[in-house]
C-alpha cells in the first residue's frame, strides 16, 4: 500500500467515523444517558487521532486529543453532558472534518509531508471551540513536548501501554550495510523509545571470540506510540534479512485487537492467521514465518501423523503475539463459522453490474413473451406447458433480481436528522423529527433520485411550515413542532408522507400570487386542492423571504418534476394553522412492472396492474352521463366515477362501430379513482419499461413503452397524468393544468 | 556534558579521532585492546569523534565489558555530540557509566 | 443519378488537388429530392410497424422497435410542412444520431418516401441557402448542392431533428399555431 492509498483510506475512514460520531451525538441529544453513543463519540475521536498521527497531521491529533480527553471526562462522570455541550461537540466534529479536508488537500497539492502550516483561520476556529469546551488549548508543540516529557521519565517502568520490540541482528548485519542506529532513530520518530536495552550476544561456544566487524547486538525496546503494528514492522522492513524482529503489542493495543476481533466483519474472517493480520495483531511476514515453521515441522513428522502444531501456538512461541489474542481470534473464527451457518451473509456488488443484470432480465422477459407468442401461434400444446414453466421461472428471476436492488429507505431518511437539527438551531425553532417505516424497501436508484426532492420538501417544512416557538405559543400550540416522515408500501408503490404541524398553506395567498403571475385568471373557479397544487407550478413560490435553507432557486416545480420523472406523483393536503402533509407515491422500481394490456382502437396500452382496481363491462344501463363541462361520469354501483374513453382522448384515426363492446377499467391513483374505457382487455403481462427518451419527456399521460412478445410496442399509461390531461382539453378546468 | 573529573586525574588517556564506524572498527578495537593490556585504567577521549555507528558503539561496549571482567576501568571521559546522541538513543548511558547512577555508584 | 458528374469531378479534383468532396445521402419526400450529409446517418431500414404515440403532432410518426430499443420516428413529410407520408413498399426509415446537448446523443428515425443514392458533391458546388423563395423553413436548409446543374436542398439535421423543438411542440393546441407559422414563409 503506498502512502497515497493509505491517505485515501484514512480520509474515507475519517468520513465514516465522523458520520457515526454525528449519529451518536444526535442520539445523545435525545437521550443524554446513552452510554453506547457516548463511547461511539469517544471512539471516533480516538481513532481519528491515532490515524492522523501516523500521517503527521499534528493539528488533527491535537484537536481530537483534546476532544477525546473531554469525552473521557464525560464518560467517567467528571463532567456532565449537557445539550449545549453536545452542540459544541457537533461543531467539533465539523471542525475535525475541515481539518482533515485541509490536510488532504494540502497533500494533494504536493505537500508530501501533509504537515504543512495550518491555516490561521482554521486554527483560531479550533481554539475557539476548545475554549468553549473548557479544555486547555494544546500548544502547537504539544506532541513534541509530550514526547520529551516521557523521555525524561527515564525510569518509567515498561507499562501496559508500550510496545515490546526485540531485535536480534545477524552477525553479518554491519557487513551488509546495516546500522541498527538508523532504524532506532527512525522508530524514535514514530513515538517514544521509553526504554532500550542493548546487549551483546556472544557466541556461547566461543564467548571470547569477538570480531569488531561482526554484529553481536540485540535490542529490547519499550516503545510508546499510537501507531499500529504494521507501521512499526515497516520501520524494520529493510532489516528483515539480517534481523530477527519480534513486535509485541501493548496491553492497550491488545485490548484493541480483542475488540477488533470481536467486531470483525464476517466476510473478512478466513484462516486464523489472516484474521490476526487483518486486525493488525500480526504482520504478514510474521505469519509467513510461522506458516513456514508449521510446514517444516509437518515435513519432519511421519506421513499420516495427525499431530500438527497449531498455528496459534507457533505464533506465541515465535513471540509474535500474546496467547490471549490468539485465543480471541480462535473464538471469533469459531463464532463466525457458527453465524455463517445461521444467517446468510452479504456480498458487496457493483451497482452497475446489478443494473446490467436487471437489463438482461428485462430482455429475458421480453424474449420469453415472444416465445409464448410463437408457441401459441404454432399451436404446439406440448411446448405450451414448457413455456408456462419458463414463464414462471422468468418471473421468479425478475422478482429476485429486482429485490437485489431494494434497500431500506432509512439510509436515505436518517440524513435528515442532521438537516432538521441544523435548521432548528439556525432558525431558532424546536422541531422533533419522527421517522416511521424506515425499514420500507425501495429500489436504490429511486432512492438516490429522491434525495434532492425530499431534502427540499423537508427544508420547506422546517423553513416555512413550522413556526418559531413564540409564534406557536401565541397560536395556542406547543412550542416545539413535529415533523413526521412516514414510509410504507401500498399496492406496488411506496408512499412517503411528510407531515408537519406548522402554519399550513394560505390558499388565499397562493391564489393571489398565482393570479399576479398570470398562472390563473381571477374568474377561474378552483377547488381548495387545486389552489394548493398551484405551489407546484413553475415560477410560484409562496415564501416572501428566502432563507439560505430553501431559497436556493429550486422550486416546488422541480420537486414535482423529479418525482414525476420517477413515474411518481405528489399530493398535498394543508389546513391553515394546523399543518401540511405532502404525500409522495412512487413505483417501487424503475425497471419492470406487472402490467395490464388493453386495446383501444388499433392501439395497445399497458396500465400498471398495481393501479387496476377492477374491470367491468360498459353496459347501457349504467347510463354514462356527461357533465356540463364535457367530462364523463358513470354510476358504478351507486358511486359516481369519472371516466376517460381512450379512443376519444387519443383521437384514434380509425372509425369504430358504435356497437363494439367496451370495457371499463377502474384505476386508482392516490386517493382518487377513475375509469378508463377501452375496447379490449388483453390480460396481465410482465412489462419491461423502456424509456421513451428526451423527445417525449414533456408528453404527459404516457410513462414509457414496452416491447410485446410479438415485437410490437405498447405504450404504458400514466393514469395520474391522464386524469389531468383529460381536463386540459376542457377550458373551464384549465387551472388543473397547474397540476402538471 | 560533565565528565567525572576525579577518576580522570591519574588515568592515562586514550584518544579516538574522526570516524568510529564499521570501516575503522577492526583497527580501533585492536588499538584499544593493545592499550588496555598495558593499563588498568583508561580515560577514553571521544571528543574528536566525528561519526559513530553501531559497530563503533559495539567496540566500546565490548571493551568496557572486557575491562570490567578483568577488574579494570575504562571510562568514556570526553565525548563529542554525535557520540552522546548515539548513547542516548540506545539508552547506553548506564552501560558506559556516564549518568547519574554511575556517579552514585562511583561515590560508594 | 449524377454518376458521370461525380467521376468528372473526381478527375478534376485529382488534377488540381484542391477539390474537396463531401458525401450526401439523397432521398425523396413527397416527390421532391433532398440531400443530407452522410455523417449523421447510422443506418437505413425498411419501415417496420410504427406504433402511434397519442397526443403528439403529426410529424411524430410514432415509435419503432429497433432490436429491443424504442426509437421515435419523425415523419419528414409532415415535418417539412407537407402532408404526412403514405407508406409504400419503398418507404424507408433513416436512423440518425442527433445531439440534444454535449454527450447526450439520441437515435431518431426519419421516415422518407424513398432513399435514392449516395452522392459526392464538391465543395465548390455547395451554395448557401437562398434567403427566401423556398417553400420549406429556411433554417431547415443547410445549403444547396449542385448536381447535374440541378440544385438539391441539403437539409440541416440539427434543425429538422432538433430534439428541443420536436419535444417542445408536443401539445395539440400549440402544434397548430406552430405549424401555420412554419408554412408561412
Amino acid at each position: 500500500m503506498n502512502l497515497d492509498n493509505a491517505r485515501q483510506a484514512f480520509i474515507e475512514e475519517v468520513a465514516e467515523l465522523l458520520q457515526s460520531m454525528e449519529d451518536a451525538l444526535l442520539a445523545l441529544e435525545d437521550n443524554l444517558q446513552d452510554a453506547e453513543s457516548l463511547n461511539e463519540v469517544f471512539r471516533a475521536m480516538h481513532t481519528i487521532k491515532g490515524t492522523a498521527g501516523v500521517f503527521g497531521y499534528n493539528a488533527v491529533v491535537e484537536f481530537t486529543h483534546t476532544v477525546e480527553t473531554l469525552m473521557d471526562q464525560v464518560r467517567s462522570g467528571q463532567r456532565p453532558l449537557t445539550n449545549p455541550l453536545i452542540a459544541t461537540l457537533v461543531e467539533c466534529r465539523d471542525h475535525t472534518e475541515r481539518l482533515v479536508e485541509f490536510f488532504s488537500e494540502a497533500s494533494l497539492e504536493g505537500d508530501a509531508a501533509g504537515g504543512g502550516a495550518l491555516d490561521e483561520g482554521l486554527r483560531e476556529a479550533g481554539d475557539a471551540l476548545l475554549r468553549r469546551l473548557g479544555q486547555p488549548i494544546a500548544p502547537t508543540e504539544s506532541v513534541e513536548s509530550r514526547s520529551t516529557d516521557r523521555a525524561s521519565g527515564k525510569f518509567l517502568p515498561v507499562s501496559s501501554d508500550t510496545w515490546m520490540i526485540t531485535l536480534e541482528f545477524g552477525s553479518d548485519a554491519f557487513r551488509n550495510g546495516m546500522d541498527p542506529l538508523s532504524f532506532l532513530r527512525y522508530l524514535g520518530s514514530l513515538g517514544d523509545l521509553v526504554h532500550v536495552s542493548t546487549l551483546l550476544r556472544m557466541d556461547p561456544e566461543r564467548p571470547e571470540a569477538f570480531d569488531p566487524e561482526s554484529c553481536y547486538l540485540c535490542f529490547g525496546i519499550a516503545f510508546r506510540s499510537d501507531t499500529d503494528k504494521a507501521t512499526i514492522a515497516g520501520v524494520f522492513e529493510f532489516a528483515e534479512q539480517d534481523c530477527e524482529i519480534r513486535i509485541l503489542e501493548p496491553e492497550s493495543e491488545q485490548a484493541k485487537y480483542l475488540d477488533l476481533l470481536g467486531a470483525v466483519h464476517e466476510d473478512q474472517v478466513g484462516t486464523i492467521g489472516e484474521l490476526l493480520v487483518h486486525v493488525g495483531a500480526l504482520t504478514r511476514r510474521e505469519l509467513e514465518r510461522a506458516l513456514m515453521t508449521q510446514e517444516a515441522e509437518a515435513g519432519l513428522q511421519s506421513p499420516g501423523s495427525e499431530i500438527r502444531r497449531r498455528l496459534g501456538e507457533i505464533l506465541v512461541a515465535q513471540g509474535s503475539i500474546k496467547p490471549s489474542v490468539v485465543e480471541q481470534a480462535a473464538k471469533t473464527q469459531e463464532a463466525v463459522r457458527v453465524r455463517r451457518q445461521e444467517e446468510s451473509h452479504f456480498i458487496r456488488v457493483d451497482a452497475r453490474r446489478l443494473g446490467h443484470l436487471i437489463d438482461l432480465v428485462g430482455e429475458l422477459v421480453t424474449s420469453s413473451a415472444a416465445i409464448r407468442v410463437i408457441v401459441n401461434r404454432a399451436g404446439i400444446d406440448d411446448a405450451s406447458e414448457v413455456v408456462d414453466g419458463v414463464d414462471y421461472l422468468v418471473s421468479e428471476i425478475r422478482d429476485n433480481a429486482l429485490q437485489l436492488r431494494m434497500v431500506p429507505i432509512e439510509d436515505c431518511l436518517s440524513r435528515f436528522r442532521r438537516v432538521v437539527r441544523d435548521a432548528c438551531q439556525e432558525l431558532g425553532k424546536q422541531i422533533d423529527l419522527v421517522i416511521t417505516g424506515g425499514e420500507t424497501e425501495l429500489d436504490k436508484t429511486v432512492i438516490e433520485r429522491m434525495i434532492d426532492p425530499l431534502t427540499h420538501l423537508i427544508r420547506n417544512a422546517i423553513d416555512h411550515g413550522i413556526e418559531t416557538p413564540d409564534v406557536r405559543q401565541a397560536a395556542g400550540k406547543s412550542p416545539g413542532g413535529t415533523l413526521n416522515i412516514n414510509a410504507f408500501h401500498d399496492s406496488g408503490h411506496i408512499v412517503i408522507e411528510i407531515a408537519d404541524d406548522g402554519a399550513g398553506l394560505d390558499s388565499a395567498r397562493i391564489r393571489a400570487k398565482a393570479e399576479a403571475r398570470g398562472l390563473v385568471k381571477p374568474e377561474d373557479s378552483l377547488s381548495e386542492e387545486e389552489v394548493l397544487r398551484l405551489i407546484f407550478a413553475p415560477g410560484l413560490s409562496t415564501k416572501e423571504q428566502a432563507t439560505n435553507l430553501s431559497g436556493r432557486g429550486v422550486g416546488m416545480d422541480v420537486v414535482r418534476r423529479n418525482i414525476e420523472e420517477l413515474r411518481g406523483s405528489v399530493e398535498l393536503e394543508s389546513e391553515l394553522g394546523v399543518g401540511t402533509k405532502i404525500t409522495i407515491i412512487l413505483p417501487l422500481t424503475l425497471a419492470i412492472i406487472e402490467g395490464f394490456l388493453v386495446a383501444s382502437g388499433e392501439d395497445k396500452f399497458i396500465i400498471p396492474l398495481s393501479q387496476v382496481v377492477e374491470c367491468v363491462e360498459m353496459n347501457i344501463e349504467s347510463t354514462p352521463g356527461r357533465h356540463g363541462n364535457g367530462q364523463h361520469y358513470i354510476n358504478l354501483r351507486g358511486e359516481v366515477l369519472p371516466f376517460i374513453r381512450l379512443t376519444e382522448l387519443f383521437e384514434s384515426r380509425e372509425n369504430r362501430s358504435i356497437e363494439q363492446r367496451e370495457s371499463l377499467v377502474v384505476v386508482r391513483f392516490g386517493r382518487h379513482r377513475m375509469g378508463l374505457v377501452v375496447d379490449g382487455l388483453l390480460g396481465e403481462l410482465q412489462t419491461v419499461i423502456k424509456p421513451l427518451g428526451k423527445l417525449f419527456e414533456r408528453l404527459h399521460g404516457v410513462a414509457g413503452a414496452t416491447i410485446l412478445g410479438t415485437g410490437e410496442i405498447a405504450l404504458i399509461l400514466d393514469v395520474t397524468e391522464l386524469a389531468a390531461v383529460d381536463q386540459v382539453g376542457h377550458p373551464s378546468t384549465n387551472a388543473m393544468l397547474t397540476t402538471h | 556534558m560533565n565528565p567525572p573529573q576525579e577518576p580522570l586525574e591519574d588515568a592515562p588517556g586514550f584518544v579516538f579521532k574522526g570516524e568510529l564506524t564499521i570501516y575503522t572498527a577492526a583497527e580501533s578495537y585492536a588499538r584499544l585492546q593493545d592499550f588496555m593490556v598495558a593499563h588498568h585504567r583508561c580515560a577514553l577521549d571521544l571528543s574528536a569523534v566525528s561519526e559513530i555507528d553501531c559497530a563503533g558503539l559495539q567496540c566500546l561496549l565490548r571493551s568496557v565489558q572486557l575491562a570490567e571482567r578483568e577488574g579494570k576501568r575504562l571510562m568514556l571521559a570526553a565525548r563529542s555530540q554525535v557520540v552522546d546522541e548515539a548513547i542516548a538513543l540506545l539508552h547506553l548511558g548506564s552501560a558506559f557509566g556516564i549518568d547519574a547512577s554511575h556517579s552514585e555508584q562511583d561515590a560508594s | 443519378m449524377g454518376e458521370l458528374v461525380v467521376s468528372d469531378k473526381r478527375v478534376e479534383a485529382a488534377r488540381d488537388g484542391t477539390e474537396e468532396m463531401c458525401q450526401y445521402l439523397t432521398f425523396s419526400v413527397s416527390d421532391e429530392c433532398f440531400a443530407m450529409s452522410i455523417g449523421a446517418v447510422k443506418e437505413i431500414i425498411e419501415t417496420p410497424q410504427v406504433t402511434r404515440v397519442p397526443m403528439t403532432p403529426d410529424y411524430i410518426r410514432g415509435v419503432i422497435n429497433l432490436r429491443g430499443s424504442v426509437v421515435p420516428v419523425v415523419d419528414l413529410g409532415a415535418r417539412l410542412g407537407r402532408s404526412p407520408l403514405i407508406l409504400t413498399k419503398r418507404s424507408c426509415i433513416v436512423l440518425v444520431e442527433v445531439r440534444a446537448g454535449v454527450g447526450d446523443g439520441h437515435v431518431l428515425g426519419m421516415l422518407v418516401d424513398e432513399v435514392k443514392s449516395i452522392l459526392d458533391i464538391a465543395r465548390d458546388d455547395i451554395r448557401p441557402p437562398p434567403e427566401f423563395g423556398s417553400e420549406i423553413r429556411t433554417d431547415f436548409i443547410e445549403a444547396m448542392g449542385r448536381v447535374d446543374d440541378i440544385f438539391l436542398i441539403i437539409l440541416s439535421m440539427d434543425h429538422v431533428l432538433s430534439i428541443q423543438e420536436l419535444a417542445a411542440l408536443r401539445r395539440l393546441g400549440e402544434e397548430a399555431a406552430q405549424t401555420s407559422q412554419d408554412v408561412d414563409p
